[in-house]
């Protein structure tokens, strides 16, 4: 379990005559009954949010809390971190979150954070977040990008060969123009991937409202984190043990999970001096893609 | 926002208690997570900004028992807490307000949530016969701390019967338990107010000195125990309230749901376990470091540390609570090798040795003459040799005639299997000799005037034991007045010197 110091909180939700109270238990009154079912979150058998609600599903009962019953974003925030918080190390748990910024709060656990850290805070700007996800999509499928173009500087000349004929006479010219083509599709194929970065923030923007959050970044002997300043409690990180591989761009350092989550930690948040100890830190750590 | 202090008065299975709801508290006395480190986490009761005592366990063990050390005396938060604590002990004890007026200014100082108030016999003890004001300034495993204890199991509720110090023992002086000892004889109730930690210890925050001063003069300690209701009970497996929550449990009651109000369900479910004060850091810095009473070389009195010997321990009490009742029919099947009865009823449990150990501890906690009588029946069966030794280590500590007769029946045996046993025959019967001489002397000295030569028929028993037998009644009858205090009826029953000498004529 993680974020468990986080104040437990009621939310009424109309359409429903439903009231939840979300803290150590999982509690629902229904009806204005004053008898609620409460469980443990140790029953949840799925947990999923979408674009306008969560749902919380136990063996016989699943319940619906639409975002727009939340009094503001910060509410909303404070659901799933108490939620995610709770179902942090269970097992069996089916869990749907898409369309994060930051790795989900089931990633995190528990722990004494030394003094010997590194923290930030501020707000992501976009250009941090497309660097990174260019750099992340790029890293995946850096090899096949290169490969295409090079068989199609490779099928460009043979074309120019068999259609122009002269190879001895002509050969540079083909060469040359061939190498353009291939650099002209890889170059194509970044674009789009630019184009897709650009198109991802604006989906964080509309689904994910931590996207817009003041956000604190830890970096710990024990783990790592990145955490909305309004929940932050200073006892929870995602241990280095489910840290898979981190990359580097110019504006921010990207640690990708075991679950393909990313938390992606802008270098503007820290001294100048401290961004190149904070590189090494996370080296000393983690695999460099 | 003012703290809100909601209170219901209710009724449980081990008697009367409170039910109070606390909102909007400032949470200056509470319990707090200081520590996490490979699996192993540390609570910490704090009171302002101090760390009074650590809790330490292995994390999703229930059944494990605590390491439980003081870290700082709560004289240090005197600023924060005011006389809030020894105002509302004596309002209490000395009659001046009921319970549910009198602990109010005590509840506004603790975290938010659910309490249980209720007014229960304390042992000062460790739970291992150590007096408690200086057994926690070393850190070691505490016999019956785990919230769960298996001999008990999860149906029976207790009341927590030992106490944890959270005063320095600097604070401990002969001059102040003696002139609380003169309170006790003038017939001033006095007791204390104690916090509930984990299993069967609660931390005394008000009445150190009452503590000593009862256990100095033999009297009954009586604590108001606050317990925090934070357990919870699940629905029956396979009903429709499987895998819900049922029922708010505590060490002294569980509550169903049906029993709280919505008001006081929906301020249990939004507090949350885990607290963070508000002098957080510093409590957790501080909860780093151990009490030290520097070179104290002051020791409790020697009555203290004789009458603590006495005392029930945690293994004891396991099993007073375990036990509903044991009928002489049940004994006699324990004595005959069987653990069912003949309609097949499970009188203990199937492990037959189990059974005796607990029969043994229930006795001698509930009714000393059947477990004289119990314990020299297993003593006399040669097919029991195996409880020998646990029998003869319970029986060491009662001073009386006919466990002198059962030690002196093992010291003559020739049987070797009681020739382990012959030590602690000897020093029994060298300290029943003193303890027979010294009683007859005090009780020359006093000036209860009673025709000690009548006395000396009484089937075995010495005049000694009788004026103690009586002596007990006494403060029996003195501690169910003080019960009375908080349940609302009174006994206002009292032994003047002559009405003890007329009982004593009677007994012999």
């Amino acid at each position: 379990m993680a974020f468990e110091s986080l104040p437990g909180f009621m939310i009424e939700v109309s359409q429903n005559n439903q009231t939840f109270i979300i803290g150590d238990y999982f509690a629902v009154f229904e009806n204005d009954s004053d008898m609620p079912n409460v469980y443990e979150w140790s029953a949840v058998r799925k947990y999923t949010e979408t674009s306008d609600h969560f749902t919380v599903s136990f063996d016989r009962e699943e319940y619906t809390l639409p975002k727009n019953a939340f009094l503001d974003n910060m509410q909303q925030i404070h659901f799933r971190t108490i939620a995610e918080g709770m179902l942090s190390g269970q097992k069996g748990v089916e869990k749907n979150v898409k369309s994060r910024i930051i790795p989900p709060k089931y990633d995190y656990v528990s722990a004494d954070l030394s003094s010997n850290l590194f923290t930030g805070t501020g707000v992501y700007a976009e250009k941090e977040i497309n660097t990174g996800s260019v750099s992340h999509i790029y890293g995946k499928i850096k090899v096949p990008i290169w490969f295409i173009a090079s068989a199609a500087a490779v099928l460009s000349f043979v074309a120019m060969w068999l259609i122009g004929g002269n190879l001895d006479k002509n050969y540079i010219f083909y060469l040359v123009i061939a190498f353009f083509i291939g650099l002209g599709l890889g170059t194509i194929i970044y674009l789009i991937l630019c184009i897709i970065a650009k198109y991802r923030y604006s989906g964080f923007l509309k689904r994910d409202v931590s996207t817009v959050e003041n956000l604190v970044f830890v970096v710990a002997p024990d783990g790592f984190g990145a955490v909305e300043q309004c929940i932050y409690c200073g006892n929870e990180l995602i241990p280095w043990s489910f840290a898979k591989y981190f990359y580097e761009t110019k504006h921010s350092i990207s640690i990708v999970c075991r679950d393909k989550s990313v938390c992606c930690i802008p270098k503007r948040l820290f001294q100048k001096s401290d961004q190149t100890s904070l590189v090494d830190f996370i080296a000393a750590r983690v695999e460099q893609d | 926002m003012k703290t809100s202090v909601t209170i219901e008065s209710l009724r449980g299975p081990a008697g009367e208690f409170l039910l109070a709801s606390i909102t909007n508290s400032d949470g200056v006395i509470g319990l707090c997570d200081t520590s996490q480190k490979n699996g192993v986490r540390r609570k910490t009761l704090y009171a302002g900004s101090e760390a009074l005592v650590d809790i330490q366990y292995r994390e999703n063990n229930n059944e494990s028992n605590r390491v439980i050390w003081q870290t700082s005396s709560i004289d240090k938060t005197k600023s924060v807490i005011g006389t809030r604590l020894p105002k509302s002990c004596d309002n209490y004890f000395s009659g001046s307000a009921p319970l549910s007026k009198a602990i109010v200014p005590v509840l506004e100082l603790l975290s938010n949530g659910l309490y249980v108030i209720h007014v229960s016999k304390v042992y000062p003890t460790d739970g291992a016969g150590n007096f408690f004001w200086d057994a926690f300034t070393v850190k070691h495993e505490i016999f019956g701390s785990a919230p769960y204890n298996p001999v008990i199991g999860h149906e029976k509720c207790y009341s927590p019967p030992f106490i944890v110090p959270t005063q320095s023992f600097a604070g401990y002086t002969e001059s102040a338990v003696g002139a609380a000892a003169e309170k006790l004889v003038n017939g001033k109730k006095l007791g204390g107010i104690a916090l509930h930690l984990t299993g069967m210890f609660s931390a005394l925050l008000e009445g150190h000195i009452n503590a000593a001063a009862c256990v100095a003069n033999n009297y009954d300690f009586n604590c108001i125990i606050i317990e925090p209701l934070n357990q919870v009970i699940y629905g029956e497996p396979e009903s429709i309230n499987e895998n819900k929550v049922v029922a708010l449990a505590c060490p002294f009651v569980k509550i169903s749901f049906d029993n709280i109000s919505r008001k006081m369900l929906e301020n249990f479910l939004i507090n949350r376990s885990v607290c963070v004060p508000r002098d957080y850091e510093e409590i957790k810095w501080k909860a780093d470091k151990m009490l030290s009473n520097g070179v104290l070389s002051r020791k409790v009195s020697m009555a203290i540390d004789k009458n603590v010997e006495g005392y029930p321990d945690a293994e004891m009490m396991a099993s007073a609570f375990a036990i509903d009742d044991l009928s002489d029919n049940d004994i006699n099947v324990l004595l005959r090798g069987d653990t069912t009865d003949s309609d097949g009823r499970v009188i203990i449990s199937q492990n037959y040795y189990e059974s005796i150990t607990y029969a043994v501890n229930y006795l001698q906690l509930k009714d000393k003459k059947r477990f004289i009588e119990f314990a020299d029946a297993i003593i006399k069966n040669p097919d029991l040799s195996g409880a020998y030794g646990y029998v003869v280590n319970r029986l060491k500590y009662i001073m009386d005639a006919k466990v002198n007769e059962i030690f002196k029946f093992i010291k003559e045996s020739e049987d070797p299997n009681y020739t382990s046993l012959k030590p602690i025959a000897e020093k029994y019967s060298k300290s029943y000799s003193d303890y027979n001489e010294g009683n007859v002397k005090r009780f020359l000295n006093s000036s209860v005037q009673v025709n000690i030569g009548g006395s000396s028929g009484t089937g075995g028993r010495s005049a000694a034991d009788a004026i103690m037998d009586l002596a007990a009644e006494r403060r029996g009858a003195g501690s169910s007045a003080s019960a009375g205090a908080s349940g609302g009826t009174s006994d206002d029953r009292k032994f003047s010197s002559l009405e003890l000498s007329r009982q004593i004529g009677a007994s012999s």
